[in-house]
């Protein structure tokens, strides 16, 4: 996508003025669909997408014995992407989710959950919701009946943010909730335990889910801007610290770097897709690496 | 600049507590929020190493506030660029210009006398000119310039007011007050003793060091003034009575000839410059005659003044002679009208009679339009009831008339009325200016009252004993009188029409309202004269006193030139005459041992010093001297003492600055809160 094309879509301030988090999703879905020369989202619809030549291993379900009988060769038919697949949209609603200026975490990623449901249903997948912080506080299973997208919508217009977050806890829980298999999707600051964390993707990836990780940051909790000694107190557990600015500048970086680092890489070793998005990003680059992920997927 | 208390500038060490303020306060650092404390390491903040002033706008701005407050504290003052700081002290010269230093040539003295005070005067003492006569007036700043205070004396001319002693000195007392030198004082006056006070303690003006009264009248050949005052008055407008009051001032020694030998004055009576009549009249010092000028054929110019004058004026000219204006006896113009249905004819000829039987009043029936109209001062209107009171009545009465409101309806029927139980008067409000306490209503019944409603800006002025009020004033506008007499008047319903007392009401209620507008007939010259709102004073020479700008107004004019002035409404026209103080024309001074008295009475102290001062000699030599050389004397030592005490204090602008700072200080301060949690 050429850089004229990202100017397109609008930055989370803006969408923050848009009200209506169906608005939101359409607004951001269209824009990146209409960005793209092809639809990636191929999959299982009425609607013929292309041939493509057998390769070893397709399922011989999608070879198209017509057209073998003709041409004695084998094809397989690729249709637009219509899928039954089970979408399950995960949002941390925990306290930490509320920092951020002038659009807080919580609100770029609910921007983000808005805009994959509205394209889950777009896609005719079935579409189901978790919000979450240190247990599950909200959750719609997944549905393909069309009252899907406006009941998520609805779970996510009412949501705010929490207490503490336990995203592990919430993700094994989640292996005793969800028996059918389908797609996680997680949005989190994922303060937690690396290694833990990959131990919670390995199971659910194992129980046969494919589970995408969007890690939502602020700037100002990359590389906070603090000229002055200052109490920082979480908003999670409120306990506060005093900080030197020297500090910030310089280990605390290193740390959160690495930490996004660990996740990242503990996300890959799971098989997790992993896509870090700030506060301050559109979120046209975050719906791509989407989509490329569902691309995977299918393949 | 100096300081009163300069102490109060240790003060100024309080200037280190916003500094330490500013510098070294600790304050908890400010807390933020953050998502999370997990990759957080506490850190210990620097202890004094960062240590700086902050927010320097505020810390200037409270130095500057500490520094205005202790240098308020210390009294600041500045020395005036008034003649009277570099003075040893101030001496006060008045000059008398009263109308009795017309007489003679008692102006030319008190000139020269002005001229010779000066010119003793030492060099180093400052000068302030004032004249007295009714007012003291000043005509010079305290200058050292003494041709300057000469060139204002030679503006000042003797007027027409008269003096009064006690009154100069109470003012003089105040103007030394305000002087922080030592004030010596100068009165050169023809210390004329009709000028004396009732209360002689108040020639005393205790903040003066001394007195010095020059005296231009006390000369023992000042002959016998002779003066005169006069009235004229007329019942038919053809001919005129004019009395005349002519009067011999006193002499200092009844054993002269002049005081125990009569002279004869002849006294003429003139209009427009032709003789009408002449008498002769013989008076000894201090003696005074009325006579009378019977049948003085009036002009047909009604408004020409009649001159009265002597034949031959004496050497105080302006007191020879008069001229007044011809006063009717019938001075008083009522209207009669109603509003509404017609009264009785019994009312109408019950009030007329009542009225005109006092021979001032003049009654005249009319419609409602005119009666009210403007220009007209007193009316008598019959209304329906008394309960709904008609518009115009209102606005007549706002508009200064006088009106007597009376009811047309008894609401109950006459007959029936006549024949029920009476009632009669309980209950007068004394304290009113009616007077209706002198009025016998023994003998007054009532029986039957009409009905009417008392409202919050009524004043019930008299009421029955059954408690329902007869008669009632209701406040309208501050200008005008509205009266409420709750009888229908025909003589049925009450028999109030009926008896002596209503003619003395009807009188009184006359009275009463003429009071209300009426001009002063005589004025003294000096004296204000009250004009109300819309009228123009003329002059003698019909020159208009007020400006045009002045007229929608009332004003108070201070009156002091003799003469009969006009004054001119919207609709009438009134002539005021305005007279000599007949004091004035008595020229007898006080001798010189009572000048001594009263100029003693402000060395008196000085004198006690040096007496006590020189205890072991002669009492009586001490006494010649010490009367001498005490002023200067005392004047010395207060000039040393108070040398800085003529001061132009400072405090009176700093105050403001140092409360503007504060408040200034506190809306930054509160503006700028969280800076004191802030620390550093």
């Amino acid at each position: 996508m050429s850089a004229v094309a990202a100017s397109r879509f609008l930055k989370p301030e803006l969408l923050a003025r848009l009200g209506s988090l169906e608005l939101v999703a359409r607004t951001v879905v269209d824009g990146v669909l209409t960005g793209l020369h092809r639809s990636p989202d191929f999959g299982f619809s009425q609607e013929f997408a292309e041939y493509r030549a057998y390769n070893e291993g397709d399922d011989l379900r999608f070879v198209d014995w017509n057209v073998y009988a003709r041409t004695d060769r084998m094809y397989i038919k690729r249709f637009q992407g219509e899928t039954n697949t089970s979408v399950t949209l995960m949002l941390d609603v925990s306290a930490s989710m509320g920092f951020g200026e002038p659009v807080s975490k919580h609100e770029q990623a609910r921007f983000l959950v808005a805009a994959l449901a509205y394209l889950t249903r777009r896609q005719h997948d079935a579409l189901g919701v978790i919000l979450f912080d240190d247990a599950i506080r909200e959750y719609a299973p997944p549905s393909a009946r069309p009252d899907s997208l406006p009941k998520v919508l609805g779970l996510l217009e009412g949501s705010h943010v929490g207490s503490s977050t336990d995203v592990v806890d919430v993700l094994s829980d989640l292996q005793a909730t969800i028996t059918k298999r389908g797609l996680l999707v997680l949005v989190s600051d994922l303060y937690t335990e690396p290694d833990r964390l990959l131990s919670s993707l390995q199971s659910l990836v194992h129980a046969g889910h494919d589970v995408a990780i969007f890690h939502v940051l602020d700037d100002q909790e990359l590389a906070p801007d603090i000229k002055k000694i200052s109490a920082l107190k979480s908003l999670e557990s409120g306990k506060s610290v005093v900080v030197d600015p020297e500090y910030l500048r310089t280990d605390y970086q290193t740390r959160i770097q690495d930490h996004c680092e660990q996740l990242k890489h503990n996300s890959a070793k799971a098989g997790a897709d992993y896509v870090r998005l700030t506060t301050s990003e559109s979120l046209d680059s975050a719906i791509v690496s989407y989509l490329q992920f569902r691309e995977r997927r299918s393949r | 600049m100096s300081l009163l208390a300069p102490l109060y500038l240790l003060g100024l060490l309080g200037l280190f507590l916003p500094w330490l303020l500013h510098r070294f306060s600790h304050h908890e650092p400010p807390e933020q929020a953050f998502p999370t404390t997990r990759f957080l390491e506490p850190t210990r903040p620097p202890a004094t190493s960062k240590r700086k002033l902050r927010y320097w706008l505020l810390f200037l701005l409270r130095l500057l506030f500490l520094a205005l407050l202790c240098l308020l504290f210390a009294q600041p003052w500045l020395r005036s660029t008034n003649d009277a700081a570099d003075s040893e002290a101030v001496q006060l010269v008045i000059v008398d210009n009263s109308f009795s230093m017309r007489a003679l040539n008692r102006w030319d003295m008190a000139v020269e006398a002005v001229d010779s005070v000066l010119a003793e005067i030492p060099d180093k003492d400052a000068v302030q000119l004032f004249s007295y006569a009714g007012q003291l007036a000043s005509h010079t700043d305290i200058v050292t310039d003494r041709s300057l205070v000469k060139t204002a004396l030679n503006q000042i001319e003797p007027g027409y007011e008269s003096a009064d002693f006690g009154e100069m000195m109470r003012r003089l007392n105040k103007v030394a007050g305000d002087i922080d030198k030592p004030v010596l004082a100068t009165f050169i006056t023809d210390g004329q003793r009709a000028n004396l006070p009732q209360q002689m303690n108040t020639l005393l003006a205790n903040r003066l060091q001394a007195l010095n009264v020059v005296s231009v009248g006390g000369d023992t050949e000042s002959p016998v003034n002779y003066s005169l005052r006069a009235e004229a008055r007329t019942e038919n407008s053809v001919t005129a009575r004019v009395s005349v009051n002519v009067s011999a001032s006193d002499l200092a020694s009844v054993s002269s000839d002049t005081a125990t030998q009569p002279v004869v004055k002849t006294v003429q009576v003139s209009i427009q410059g032709r003789v009408l009549g002449a008498q002769e009249v013989s008076l000894k010092a201090g003696e005074t005659k009325t006579i009378q000028f019977d049948s003085i054929s009036l002009p047909n110019d009604l408004g020409a003044l009649v001159n009265v004058s002597f034949a031959q004026t004496d050497f105080l000219a302006d007191d020879d002679q008069v001229d007044v204006p011809v006063r009717g006896l019938s001075s008083v113009d009522i209207t009669l009208t109603n509003i509404g249905q017609k009264p009785s004819d019994q009312a109408r000829v019950f009030i007329s009679t009542a009225l005109e039987t006092d021979g001032d009043a003049r009654v005249e029936v009319l419609d409602a339009s005119a009666a009210l109209a403007p220009g007209v001062r007193h009316a008598i209107v019959f209304v329906d009831n008394l309960t709904d009171i008609p518009e115009e009545v209102s606005r007549f009465v706002t508009a200064g008339g006088n009106v007597l409101l009376l009811p047309v309806n008894p609401n109950v029927s006459s007959g029936t009325a006549a024949s029920s139980a009476s009632s009669t008067v309980s209950r007068i409000d004394l304290a009113h200016t009616l007077s209706l306490g002198d009025i016998n209503w023994f003998e007054t019944h009532f029986y039957t009252i009409p009905e009417m409603e008392i409202t919050a800006n009524d004043q019930i002025l008299m009421s029955l004993d059954t408690g329902e009020p007869v008669l009632v004033e209701r406040l309208v506008g501050d200008r005008g009188r509205m009266l409420l007499l709750n009888d229908v008047l025909d003589g049925l319903n009450s028999d109030l029409p009926l008896q002596p007392a209503f003619v003395l009401l009807m009188g009184q209620i006359i009275e009463y309202f003429n009071a209300n507008n009426a001009l002063p007939i005589e004025l003294e010259v000096g004296q204000d004269l009250f004009l109300p709102a819309n009228s123009q004073l003329l002059t003698p020479d019909a020159e208009p006193v007020l400006e045009l700008s002045q007229l929608g107004s009332a004003n108070n004019v201070r009156i002091d030139t003799p003469g009969v002035y006009s004054v001119l409404g919207a609709s009438t026209s009134d002539t005021v005459s305005v007279v000599l103080n007949s004091g004035e024309s008595n020229l007898l001074a006080m001798s010189q041992g009572e000048l001594d008295a009263w100029e003693s009475r402000h060395n008196t102290s000085t004198l006690n010093d040096n007496t006590a001062a020189n205890s072991g000699e002669a009492a009586g030599e001490v006494a010649g001297e010490a009367d001498s050389e005490a002023v200067s004397d005392s004047r010395t030592n207060v000039a040393t003492t108070d040398d800085m005490r003529y001061k132009l204090t400072l405090w009176h602008w700093l105050l403001p600055v140092v409360l503007f700072l504060l408040a200034i200080e506190t809306l930054y301060a509160n503006r700028m809160l969280w800076v004191r949690r802030d620390g550093l």
